[in-house]
């Protein structure tokens, strides 16, 4: 079959293309085979500055279907966001380009340029993730802080937010697991009664 | 001037080998002179050459490097001479040293054409090669100093005389290039010079400007090299006789130049550049080619040497002036039928005052030399005058009936009948009543054998021919089976179609000839019976000519017969007859049927077309088989050869496949693009690309693809792309890849009008089955149709 294979040849085209255009575009830091297999890549974008993200490294899951270009790849987040479009569950992206408006034309790395360029614009009214959509609308210094707080925590980005660290660090040692704290406390708003609420429903 | 004028007269040496080259030593009072099996020096003495030496190879080398190509004379150091073989070797010889030969250079593989010493610097030798090299020899090293690469066989080399590294090489592809020393990879400039090898070119010896060329071509050319940015452009062309082969300028006279022809004319001609069209001077005295020929440092002594051996020194005392000779009278005429003549105004006084351009015609104007361009630029001071005719003043040359004719054929879009049937009328319209006969024939020939290809069409005029053609060979009769099946039976089927055979020759007698293409009903009793009596009355010759039929029908069966009338007997006649009787007699009324046939169709017509046709017919009837088309291509044949390639060629087109493969396509060729050469003449262009465009001959069609590039540019950069369309080297980018898989597109590039994107025909294929915008994203609703 012919589609595969011109699959695989893009891919790997497009694996020379990021590897050469990398040290031009900072924000992009590297698109990888995963395990030398071509249909399963994994990249790693850099957060955009002047957002809160900026200097995290975010590990993109990349599926190449066996019918691209004619199909967009899978893309979703490896690394934990907290983003209106993109799912704080999952790490799946609502963008347009990865569904409908998909173009043969479009590379790996014009996606990842996207994604990146997602990040640092956010499109509330299209919502992924419902609640940090509604957080972005109603109130953006807190979902500022808790996307920044997310970037530090999972990112490895370098700036702290510490009154959310310690809330955390006040649930946790109640015995809770800091991961489902993290999340809990986020959808919550940082309401730690609510979120005590929702962990512990009893 | 070393040489003493007056001493100096015509004179020769009989060398008894043809001399190939000659060269002079600087002051002119030596020459050496090689061929094969020749190498001497000669002193010129007062009337005659002295040998003084005689170069001889060593004996073992005797055989294969005496035959010289070429001899220079080391003008800086008088005792060295150059020659080159015809194997590729390059000697070097010393007079100073015993044995002489000092040195031989084996660097190239074939002849080598000509050679050069640098004319100051003495140790530099150049030598140019049939095997497209040029090689540069330093003689104090003894070795090669440089190789200059040609993509051609090297015909002469030759040092710019007055910029020091300069040479130029002429080439066996018809283009000249000039070489700087120093470069060896690339040439400085190139120009195309001629259409085959150009032989010989030399520089100008005080105008640094000028270069001379000749080669294939019938003439010599000079180019103005000055401006080395522009490319070079053709200041003065010398129209010869044949191919020149040595050309040299004359020494201080500026507009001067000697040459002499590689075949036909072994003259050697001096011409004035300002009087291209007839020799200043003529020297004849060589009876084989002259292969060299060189000015003794004097603008009056020529020396030649030819392949009769024969070693010359002419003095322009003794030249034939070909100028003095001549009527300065000039007549033309243009392609639209105008006359023009010039008269020079000295023969115009000899005639008086009768004014003898008035006899012909409206002069329309005399113009002085001063007052005419190209006047002025002849030496002499000639007053002549012109006059010139116009072509309507002269009926028999002018030529608007071509150009009407032209314009006005039909050459494709309808049925062959149909545009014959015009082009008769445009023919008939300019008064070419012969052409528009042969346009007529050729319709109703045509209409005749479309009629055969529906033999079910009972309704054409045509069939007639074919039944009777079909009944007298008697081998055809499935052809007759066939006719017969539209009938209940047979007999009946053989009667009906006798029947029409007679129905038809009526109105071909009576009516304009379009009357034979309609559609007539034969099955009518009536007509039948109407038209036995008239056919009777009309065409009594037939009836005389066919008592042998009348007996014959007797003894036939008669049970197959509706006797209802005295017709079928008749047509049944006409089948036994055809079956029956012996060829030869069969011929003679065949022959009469036709004349009278043929009498009868163009009522209208002259005489002589009639008579033209007549003689025809038969021809047709001659043949075994249906097929007119021998007698067409006969005409057509008849037409070109008339010099009437326009009714030649647009019949070929308008017959088409139905004549092809009558024709030798070199002929077709000829015909086809004589007559596109006349109707450019014409400035016809729309025309001339219709005959380009539906001429079946492949040559013809190639000329609307012949040197027609496409430019592409990298869609990035606008950057035109040179080397391949495929990549951008100033973006160092593919250029045009398929928008789907990203690769370059080779085979079928499919592109959206729209937006120009594109790709891979399947790769678009397979996108726009899932989407209906651009693959590219562009947003652009792609529309592929």
């Amino acid at each position: 079959m012919s589609a595969p294979n011109m699959a695989f040849n893009r891919i790997q085209r497009e694996l020379a293309e990021v590897a050469k255009a990398s040290d031009a575009e900072k924000g992009i830091v590297s698109l990888e085979a995963k395990d030398g297999r071509l249909d399963h890549l994994t990249g790693v974008i850099k957060g955009p500055p002047s957002s809160p993200y900026e200097g995290g490294t975010y590990v993109l899951d990349i599926k190449i279907p066996p019918e691209y270009p004619f199909k967009p790849p899978e893309v979703k987040f490896a690394t934990k966001v907290w983003h209106p479009n993109v799912s704080s569950v999952t790490g799946a992206i609502c963008l347009d380009i990865l569904r409908t408006n998909w173009a043969a034309a479009m590379t790996l790395r014009t996606v990842m340029i996207s994604i990146q360029a997602l990040l640092g614009s956010p499109v509330a009214d299209d919502p992924q993730d419902a609640v940090v959509a509604s957080q972005f609308k109603t109130n953006r210094s807190l979902f500022d802080s808790t996307a920044k707080y997310w970037a530090t925590t999972y990112a490895d980005a370098p700036s702290e937010v510490p009154e959310m660290k310690e809330k955390v660090a006040q649930m946790v040692a109640m015995g809770f697991n800091e991961s489902d704290v993290r999340d809990t406390l986020s959808w919550s708003g940082w309401d730690v009664a609510k979120a005590l609420e929702k962990l512990a429903p009893e | 001037m070393a040489v003493d004028m007056k001493a100096a007269e015509t004179f020769a040496i009989d060398l008894e080998n043809p001399i190939k080259s000659i060269a002079l030593n600087r002051d002119g009072s030596q020459v050496v002179a090689a061929g094969r099996n020749l190498l001497r020096i000669l002193n010129i003495e007062d009337n005659r050459f002295v040998e003084k030496e005689n170069l001889r190879f060593p004996n073992k080398r005797s055989n294969w490097n005496c035959a010289s190509s070429d001899i220079v004379w080391n003008h800086v150091d008088e005792s060295i001479l150059a020659s080159a073989t015809t194997t590729g070797a390059v000697c070097l010889w010393n007079l100073s040293t015993p044995g002489n030969l000092v040195m031989t250079f084996s660097e190239q593989k074939r002849t080598v054409n000509r050679i050069a010493f640098h004319p100051s610097d003495a140790s530099s030798l150049l030598s140019g090669s049939q095997d497209a090299t040029i090689v540069l020899y330093d003689l104090r090293k003894q070795e090669k100093a440089m190789v200059y690469g040609c993509e051609e066989a090297v015909r002469d080399v030759r040092f710019n005389p007055h910029q020091n590294n300069q040479f130029a090489v002429c080439l066996e592809n018809g283009n000249v290039k000039i070489f700087d020393m120093r470069k060896a990879d690339t040439s400085e400039r190139e120009l195309t010079c001629h259409t085959g090898p150009v032989f010989q070119c030399d520089f100008h010896p005080s105008d640094r400007n000028l270069l001379a060329t000749c080669g294939r071509g019938r003439c010599i050319k000079v180019w103005d090299m000055q401006d080395s940015g522009k490319s070079p452009t053709l200041q003065h062309v010398i129209p010869t006789i044949a191919h020149m082969g040595v050309i040299a300028w004359r020494p201080q006279r500026e507009t001067y130049i000697a040459g002499t022809a590689l075949t036909t004319d072994f003259s050697v001609n001096v011409w004035d550049l300002r009087r291209p069209y007839i020799p200043f001077a003529s020297f004849e005295k060589h009876v084989k080619v002259v292969t060299t020929l060189m000015w003794r440092m004097d603008p009056h002594i020529l020396m030649t040497g030819s392949q009769d051996g024969c070693l010359t020194h002419f003095t322009f005392q003794d030249a034939k002036r070909p100028a003095d000779h001549v009527n300065p009278v000039g007549l033309d005429i243009g392609c639209y039928g105008d006359v023009a003549h010039a008269c020079s105004q000295r023969i115009m006084d000899g005639y008086g005052h009768h004014g003898h351009h008035d006899k012909r015609g409206k002069k329309l104007a005399s113009i002085f030399a001063e007052s005419t361009s190209a006047a002025e630029d002849f030496p002499l001071n000639a007053v002549s005058s012109l006059s010139t005719f116009p072509h309507d003043s002269l009926k028999s040359l002018s030529m608007d009936w071509f150009v009407h004719s032209a314009k006005n054929y039909l050459l494709f879009g309808r049925s062959v009948s149909e545009m014959c049937t015009h082009n008769a009328a445009v023919a008939e319209k300019v008064g070419r009543i012969q052409v528009a006969q042969v346009w007529r024939i050729v319709g109703y020939l045509h209409a005749f054998s479309e009629g055969r290809a529906q033999k079910s069409g009972h309704s054409s005029g045509d069939n007639r021919i074919i039944h009777r053609y079909d009944s007298r060979g008697g081998t055809t009769y499935q052809n007759r089976k066939e006719d017969g099946l539209m009938q209940p039976q047979m007999p009946e089927g053989n009667l009906h179609d006798t029947t029409f055979q007679r129905s038809s020759r009526h109105p071909s007698a009576k009516d304009p000839p379009s009357g034979m293409m309609e559609p007539q009903s034969s099955n009518t009793g009536d007509f039948l019976f109407n038209e036995q009596t008239v056919f009777e009355e009309v065409d009594s010759p037939f009836v005389v000519a066919e008592p042998v039929d009348e007996e014959s029908f007797h003894t036939l069966p008669t049970e197959g017969f509706q006797l209802r009338h005295e017709l079928p007997d008749r047509a049944h006649a006409c089948l036994t007859h055809d079956v029956e009787v012996v060829p030869g007699g069969r011929a003679t009324t065949n022959a009469n049927r036709n004349r009278i046939r043929s009498g009868s169709i163009g009522p209208d017509s002259e005489t002589e077309d009639s008579l033209r046709l007549a003689s025809l017919m038969p021809q047709v009837s001659g043949s075994s088989f249906l097929d007119f088309s021998d007698l067409v291509q006969e005409s057509i044949q008849y037409h070109a050869e008339q010099g009437d390639v326009q009714t030649a060629v647009s019949l070929i087109i308008v017959l088409g496949d139905r004549i092809k493969g009558f024709f030798d396509e070199v002929l077709l060729e000829a015909y086809v693009l004589d007559y596109i050469d006349l109707l450019t003449r014409f400035q016809l262009y729309t025309v001339a690309n219709e005959v380009i465009k539906l001429s079946q001959v492949s040559a013809v069609s190639e000329l609307n693809q012949q040197s027609t590039t496409i430019h592409t540019s990298c869609n990035m950069c606008a950057k035109h792309l040179h080397s391949n369309g495929w990549y951008c080297t100033s973006c160092r980018k593919l250029t045009n890849c398929c928008s789907i898989c990203q690769l370059p597109v080779r085979g079928l590039y499919v592109w959206c009008q729209g937006c120009s994107h594109g790709g891979h025909l399947d790769h678009v294929l397979e996108w726009m089955k899932k989407s209906s915008q651009c693959p590219t994203g562009c947003g652009h609703f792609c529309e592929y149709t």
